[in-house]
């Protein structure tokens, strides 16, 4: 699965960026909501999109912005009691189109780490990390070819964050399904995705491997964005004291660098 | 225990707690960390009466249910994300109406209001609507509310998750500064222990009990049990406690950062 936006106008500049389902990806930008609206194809079509080599048009668009799924943080629904009434409500809201909608909501459950039994508990009863969880799950009911999640593994402790992980990674590898993480926080992008993207102001500052694009700490610095710590400690080390030390994602493999340079 | 400003003796609940107890000193700093579900918010919706007790909680040595709401409300304030409404049209007007129970002169009032945008940092969104601002300036405006109040207890229920780091660090350094200044405790529960490394004294919930309790570094350098609970260290102190381990540098400290790290490891 490939997502391509060749010469795509973005507040007035070009943009050209691949999304493919080889990766985690990770983006990092200053206006999220700019670039939901992109991945989304919900900006005017300025410029070429292709999904698998085929052209987003006028008249297809609205095929290929129902494979797109954004994993939105919880919001309080008052009048939704249960998580059945909640994922009920979003398949009617969403106006998913379900062969059988139970099933596939339970499945959906499993597929994250929750149980059946999940169904019937009171939204007001789940943690916020179970509320993220349930949040992934309605996601994965339209089948979508496209995930998005955005701040979902801030929420999660770091089991919950492995099997998120594990799940990302299974829907990547076996089902081609492009996954992005939208986030500020660099240091659980540089953890966990394998490309990414830096824009600013609608621009591409700077997109690649994800090792590449946060050693370039000087720009990001400039723009103001966050350097994974794991990246500034190598980074410190290699160019203030000229220590021929690898970047890692690893703390174990910083380690066994330092023994050997120390 | 006198010094104790909240005990919570043999807690009950269903999908939590089971005969759980805690106890938090007075005018410190606390902060309550653990994995998900353990229970964070559950305890705070406990202490501050949304959630049933059946006289399990003390505050000031007395039980939750013999306050009146007003007293309690004056002497303890809370922060849970997204349970807050804001009625005024800009963030200037929606402090200055928070203080309308204190009748206090209009030139103080101003210059409360003023002082707390400053300290803030929120004179960019003075103006702006307090339903539009962003989820993390609606937490800083709630809290300059409260802040303004002059509670006794203040409690924070994983506030700094919509945050930026340099937010983080700042609010968290804000609320270190104005606890030391005046007789509040702060309670603050995250998930993040970087957020833990001001405090004076950290819990750790797990599995219904109290799994680990003490300073930042009592409690940080226990990083086998923290990973085996699933709570991520923060950078520099998981590298300062591993090169310790390797016997690379001597001891951990919790105010460690990269550049003196660095300069210690290569002189």
């Amino acid at each position: 699965m490939e997502i391509k936006f060749t010469n795509f106008i973005v507040n007035s500049d070009q943009i050209n960026l691949t999304f493919t389902s080889d990766d985690i990806t990770a983006v990092s930008t200053n206006d999220h909501d700019l670039f939901l609206k992109l991945i989304s194809f919900s900006l005017p079509l300025k410029g070429e999109i292709q999904i698998n080599d085929k052209k987003i048009t006028p008249d297809n668009f609205h095929i290929y912005k129902r494979q797109v799924s954004i994993v939105k943080t919880y919001k309080d629904i008052s009048f939704t009691k249960t998580v059945l009434d909640y994922m009920n409500y979003i398949i009617t809201a969403k106006n998913l189109k379900i062969k059988n909608p139970n099933k596939k909501i339970i499945d959906s459950l499993k597929i994250v780490g929750l149980d059946e039994k999940y169904l019937l508990r009171e939204l007001n009863t789940l943690s916020s990390s179970e509320k993220e969880l349930i949040q992934l799950a309605i996601s994965l009911l339209s089948n979508p070819e496209v995930i998005v999640l955005t701040d979902q593994l801030l929420k999660l402790d770091l089991k919950n964050q492995k099997r998120i992980y594990m799940l990302l990674l299974r829907l990547k590898d076996q089902y081609h399904k492009i996954i992005i993480i939208l986030s500020d926080n660099s240091n659980i992008l540089y953890k966990y995705c394998t490309k990414g993207v830096i824009i600013k102001n609608g621009k591409v500052l700077s997109s690649g491997d994800i090792k590449d694009i946060y050693c370039k700490t000087e720009t990001l610095r400039k723009n103001k964005f966050d350097i994974p710590e794991i990246v500034e400690f190598t980074h410190k080390a290699k160019t203030q004291k000229k220590v021929k030390i690898d970047y890692h994602k690893d703390i174990r493999d910083i380690i066994k660098d330092i023994y050997k340079h120390v | 225990m006198q010094d104790n400003i909240i005990e919570v003796v043999g807690l009950s609940l269903p999908y939590s707690f089971q005969n759980f107890n805690i106890s938090f000193e007075r005018n410190k700093l606390i902060a309550i960390t653990g994995p998900n579900n353990c229970g964070k918010t559950t305890l705070i919706k406990s202490i501050i009466g949304h959630i049933f007790t059946n006289n399990t909680i003390y505050i000031y040595s007395q039980e939750l249910e013999y306050y009146r709401v007003t007293e309690l409300n004056t002497i303890m304030k809370y922060i849970i994300p997204e349970e807050y409404l804001f009625f005024e049209e800009s963030v200037l007007q929606e402090l200055i109406n928070s203080l309308n129970n204190l009748e206090l002169p209009e030139n103080i009032k101003q210059k409360k209001v003023k002082d707390i945008i400053k300290n803030l940092n929120m004179t960019k969104i003075q103006n702006m609507n307090p339903n539009e601002l962003s989820d993390s300036n609606k937490i800083k405006l709630q809290l300059a509310k409260h802040l303004l109040q002059n509670p006794k207890i203040l409690l924070l229920d994983d506030i700094f998750i919509c945050m930026t780091k340099v937010e983080r660090q700042n609010i968290i350094k804000l609320l270190r500064d104005i606890q030391n200044q005046m007789d509040l405790t702060i309670i603050m529960t995250t998930l993040n222990l970087e957020d833990c490394l001001k405090s004076d004294y950290i819990y750790v919930i797990n599995d219904n009990i109290v799994a680990l309790e003490g300073t930042p570094l009592e409690v940080l350098t226990k990083d086998n049990i923290l990973n085996k609970i699933g709570l991520e260290l923060p950078f520099i102190i998981d590298l300062s406690v591993k090169l310790r381990d390797y016997d690379l540098i001597e001891d951990v400290e919790i105010d460690m950062d990269i550049e003196r790290m660095v300069n210690i490891l290569w002189k």
